[in-house]
């Protein structure tokens, strides 16, 4: 029983969730299903990659979550004159010490911002990329560890590549999911359109959940049962895009583990103590897909993300799910 | 989202492969009943064996005949067939049993439709049904269930295609078949339960077709259906009627069994049993002996289906020697006698049958074309054929003077050499006495042995100066020879000396299986020997002058009863292997219906013996229990009553967890399977009433076990849940 997530644990869990999801919702409008992967992303612990258009609500969704959990929220806006000192910080000397002092970066917010991430150069990209894997920062000769819970919302612009430095498939490995936001359906626009405030921070949130609250989700996590069978499924599905010839290569063990352990968020999320096939099911695109390139690159990056989510449901759909 | 758990099935190329995969076995497998038929059809049988595993390596060949090939391939058949009937008239059976394993093939090459699997069964139904009347080999009762369970999964796999999609045509590229990954895709699709059922169903099916086969009164199908009429086996030159030198010989090379033999009384194995087919005459010359047209007259009229018929020694008083013979086809129409016989009896009378007394023969009116059983009884191991003197107001023109030609020696001085080395043995054999056959014999036989040792291999050729004749030129070459060269010089020698004397054959001796306690005769011991007429005791001599024989094949002074039978026991893989045969044959051959009566009653006897056994074991127990609880009672006692409620209380509960244990595959957890089987069903049914039910049945199948909810009583509701 112990190596199991007790029904008490599980039932709180669900209702901070719930709370969370409720007020994001607020702030969120038609995006449930957005709003519902980000708390997958944030109960397992990971980190997002959100490719789209800007002004669809990306930083509006970060800083509610931050808001909502109660949680220190930064914005970087990567540029390709930007240090990797700008964003972990630097060591400043103190006259009145007569010793150096470490100012921390932005990167030390628990919910980190990370906008158009492909637009800095590489160097300063693998330091935040170093923050997320670790969740601690090496700097003049010290390390300070980040933010506890530590999440990072990457954005991407997928229409305009004029410059910019796009993430190589190892370096979007460290990314738990990616996610699409899409414009909004007209009524909920007419929604937001008639909201007084324009600017996120002006948003009115009051905090529903704590850190502690979110740590102990994360903690939780891992205890949600996987039955073998399950286990199985998973596993055929991860084979599978190793031996699909459309793909350059296949999902790495890495890639593996996150589909689980992202697959025990969602079920968690549900309120359940174990996840069911379908838990893995819907997550396979988001989860897997950023992790893999076609072996024929398409035209343009949109095209690409679409034949490699193509390919993903046709390798789900011919792989029946444990009965 | 939980509704789209369902049960994977099979896809319609998957069914297609499949399809093939079941077509392919089932025409193969009715092609090799063939060799049950003994029909001459090797070429097809060697064809469609090769094309199966072709057809399944490679099913996109099946599209490849051309169009024209297709158009022509009909016509191609069926000339070929009409071709056949045409060379071999009369038989039309072959003919026609070639022509089926032709449109197998065509079948098994191209690809098929529906109808044409429905052919394939049907084709494959034909021959298995030719075979089964044919042939009583225990083997076809494997080969007809393997077909039975082929022919079966295939029309379900037509059905399930069937219902599956309405489209004919199969989908394109099902012939990219890998046969491993759809065995698996098989194994995960496949609904336990019901296979169990179905193999459940097929096992009732056959044990209920034994019972039906040991309690129904056998008829004969053979001759209801005029199916065995249109068969004739096949003849072993060596056992027909003329016998040219090597023949014999020839038969011996080949190890097969030519018969077996359920002896009555073991005691009375002779050590080495002389087995008489045929008798012959007339010597042609070069080598060759021939049953004489005189002869032949002597067999008799054809006899028509009688069943049994007497012998030439009286029915002994008491119990008499009764030993039924198993005669395999395709080895002679004259059935092996050991000796001579009270009484003969035909397990199924035979169409035709031709008896000589004189000659002690009994031959079918043509070889048997399957396995052929006869019971003789009241065997005289110690007679011996009596001679036409005995006999002349029976048979006109039989006399010993039959046995005595030696005309195609007349000529080259052959018949001098003969004669002069006759007067050389009867000279040897001391007092030249006239007329004692018995001492001629044992002097010619000394004689052959000193000149002439025994071997297979037989150096004789032909030579200028040489004589003519084989025989007398080897009886001057002093070469070794084997028991065809004996026993036809001796018969030379004993005409030329003037003594009537005739050629043998048969088989000698046998081997002892004590698996199936019978004894097994095979082609490897076929013999040849000679009789020599005893004017003064008027009876036929049997003489082997063969070295290594016993002369008068008597084999006094040789082990008797268990020691003889012991010393020529088989042990072996292959003894165990062919007792099946035996153990066979004696089920499914029936003397009479009171064999099969028996059996019956002993079965009813032995299942009512059991139920009385049990009533009774019950009511002791019962009595014990009962005189137990009625002693006074102690701590001990109590202590051991505790522990047997225990003990029920524990077996009960882990009875409720376990009872689903037999449904479960490959160690995964019953449990589990029984749920996810409700979710399947319960998702199926759109059931209002399972969204309660969801949370503990998914619990049950993917969540922890020591979370589980109590099963039995989640099933139970599922269970409801689905009938309302």
């Amino acid at each position: 029983m112990s190596d199991f997530v007790s029904g008490p644990a599980v039932s709180d869990a669900r209702v901070v969730l719930d709370r969370i999801r409720a007020n994001m919702r607020a702030t969120i409008k038609g995006k449930d299903d957005v709003v519902d992967q980000v708390l997958v992303c944030l109960v397992a612990g990971g980190h997002l990659l959100i490719e789209d258009l800007p002004g669809v609500g990306k930083t509006t969704l970060a800083y509610s979550l931050a808001r909502s959990i109660d949680c220190a929220f930064a914005r970087i806006q990567f540029t390709s004159d930007l240090l990797p000192s700008d964003v972990t910080g630097v060591g400043i000397y103190d006259e009145s010490t007569k010793a150096f002092v470490f100012k921390q970066g932005p990167v030390f917010a628990n919910v980190v911002l990370a906008d158009e991430i492909n637009r800095a150069p590489p160097k300063t990209q693998s330091a935040l990329l170093e923050v997320m894997e670790r969740g601690k920062v090496s700097a003049d000769g010290g390390t300070h560890t980040a933010g506890a819970p530590f999440m990072v919302f990457a954005t991407q612009n997928p229409t305009d590549y004029e410059g910019t430095f796009p993430l190589p498939e190892s370096q979007l490995d460290r990314f738990l999911m990616r996610l699409h936001m899409g414009y909004p359906e007209a009524a909920d626009e007419l929604d937001i359109l008639r909201a007084p405030h324009s600017a996120y921070d002006a948003i009115a949130l009051s905090p529903v959940a704590t850190r502690e609250d979110v740590l102990r989700l994360q903690s939780l996590v891992s205890q949600v049962f996987v039955e073998d069978t399950v286990l199985e499924f998973l596993l055929r599905i991860v084979a599978a895009t190793r031996t699909e010839a459309e793909f350059k290569a296949g999902i790495s063990v890495r890639g593996g583990l996150a589909l689980k352990r992202a697959a025990q968020a969602r079920a968690l999320l549900r309120g359940r103590d174990f996840i069911l096939p379908e838990d893995v099911q819907e997550l396979v695109v988001s989860v897997l897909a950023h992790r893999l390139a076609l072996a024929r690159p398409g035209a343009d990056a949109v095209e690409e993300r679409q034949a490699v989510a193509a390919v993903l449901r046709k390798i789900l759909a011919a792989l029946p799910p444990p009965v | 989202m939980w509704t789209e758990s369902k049960r994977p099935r099979l896809n319609l190329a998957e069914l297609h492969q499949l399809r093939w995969l079941l077509g392919t076995m089932l025409a193969a497998l009715s092609a090799w009943t063939l060799p049950g038929m003994g029909i001459d059809a090797w070429f097809w049988l060697a064809l469609i064996t090769a094309a199966a595993p072709v057809m399944l390596w490679r099913p996109e060949w099946s599209g490849r005949l051309p169009a024209w090939a297709h158009r022509l391939a009909f016509p191609v058949i069926l000339s070929l067939a009409a071709v056949d009937c045409r060379m071999d008239p009369g038989r039309v059976l072959p003919a026609l049993v070639r022509l089926t394993l032709m449109l197998l093939l065509y079948r098994m090459v191209t690809a098929r439709q529906r109808r044409d699997d429905l052919q394939v069964v049907v084709l494959g139904m034909f021959l298995v049904v030719v075979t089964g009347v044919l042939s009583v080999s225990v083997i076809f009762v494997l080969q007809i269930l393997a077909f039975t369970a082929c022919a079966l999964l295939l029309l379900l796999t037509l059905t399930l295609g069937d219902a599956a999609d309405a489209a004919r045509e199969p989908p394109a590229g099902w012939t990219q078949v890998r046969w491993l990954a759809l065995a698996r895709r098989v194994h995960a699709v496949a609904n336990w339960p019901v296979v169990m059922l179905g193999g459940g169903l097929f096992a009732g099916l056959v044990a209920v077709s034994s019972v039906v086969f040991i309690f129904l009164p056998r008829f004969e199908l053979g001759s209801s259906l005029f199916l065995s009429r249109l068969v004739e086996g096949k003849d072993k030159t060596g056992f027909s009627e003329t016998v040219s030198l090597g023949a014999v010989t020839d038969i011996q090379d080949d190890p097969g069994i030519a018969f077996t033999v359920d002896v009555s009384d073991r005691e009375q194995v002779p050590a080495t049993p002389y087995w008489r087919m045929l008798v012959l005459d007339e010597y042609r010359g070069a080598g060759e002996f021939r049953l004489s047209s005189g002869l032949d007259r002597v067999l008799g009229p054809s006899l028509e289906k009688i069943a049994n018929l007497h012998g030439t020694v009286a029915r002994p008083t008491g119990s008499p020697i009764r030993w039924t013979i198993y005669f395999e086809p395709g080895t002679s129409k004259y059935l092996p006698l050991p000796a001579a016989y009270a009484q003969v009896i035909f397990a199924e009378p035979p169409e035709k049958l031709r008896n000589s007394r004189e000659l002690e023969l009994l031959s079918l009116g043509k070889p048997p074309a399957k396995m052929f059983a006869y019971r003789l009884e009241g065997l005289d191991f110690a007679a011996r054929p009596a001679g036409p003197a005995e006999r002349e107001g029976d048979v006109a023109g039989l006399s010993a003077t039959d046995f005595t030609g030696l005309k195609p020696l007349d000529k080259n001085g052959e018949l001098e050499l003969l004669t002069g080395w006759a007067h050389e043995i009867a000279v040897r054999a001391s007092d030249i006495a006239p007329a004692d056959a018995e001492k001629f014999a044992r002097g010619a036989s000394g004689w052959l042995g000193l000149k002439h040792a025994y071997a297979m291999q037989v150096n004789n050729p032909p030579g200028e100066d040489a004589p003519r004749d084989p025989i007398v030129r080897w009886l001057a070459s002093g070469q070794p020879g084997h028991c065809e060269y004996f026993a036809s010089a001796f018969v030379l020698l004993a005409r030329a000396a003037g003594f009537p004397a005739r050629l043998v054959v048969g088989f000698k001796g046998g081997r002892w299986n004590p698996h199936s306690e019978s004894l097994t005769v095979r082609n490897s011991d076929a013999h040849a020997w000679a009789e020599i007429y005893d004017a003064g005791k008027k009876l036929w001599l049997r003489v082997d002058p063969t070295p290594g024989a016993s002369l008068f094949g008597d084999g006094a002074g040789a082990l008797k009863g268990e020691a003889l039978l012991k010393s020529i026991s088989d042990t072996g893989f292959s003894a165990r292997f062919e007792s099946l045969r035996v153990f066979w044959y004696r089920r499914i051959v029936s003397f009479d219906q009171q064999s099969q009566a028996q059996i019956a009653m002993v079965v009813q006897q032995m299942i009512e013996g059991w139920g009385r056994e049990a009533k009774a074991w019950l009511r002791g127990e019962r009595e014990l229990a009962l005189r137990w609880l009625r002693r006074p009672w102690d701590w001990r006692r109590f202590a051991w009553g505790a522990a047997g409620v225990a003990l029920v209380l524990v077996a009960l509960r882990w009875w409720r967890v376990g009872r689903l244990a037999w449904l479960g595959r490959r160690g995964a957890d019953p449990i589990r399977r029984e749920a996810g089987r409700w979710l399947v069903r319960l998702t199926a049914r759109d059931a209002v009433e399972a969204t309660a039910l969801r949370e503990p049945l998914e619990r049950l199948r993917y969540g922890a076990a020591s979370t589980w909810p109590n099963p039995a009583e989640i099933f139970r509701a599922a269970r409801r849940a689905v009938r309302d």
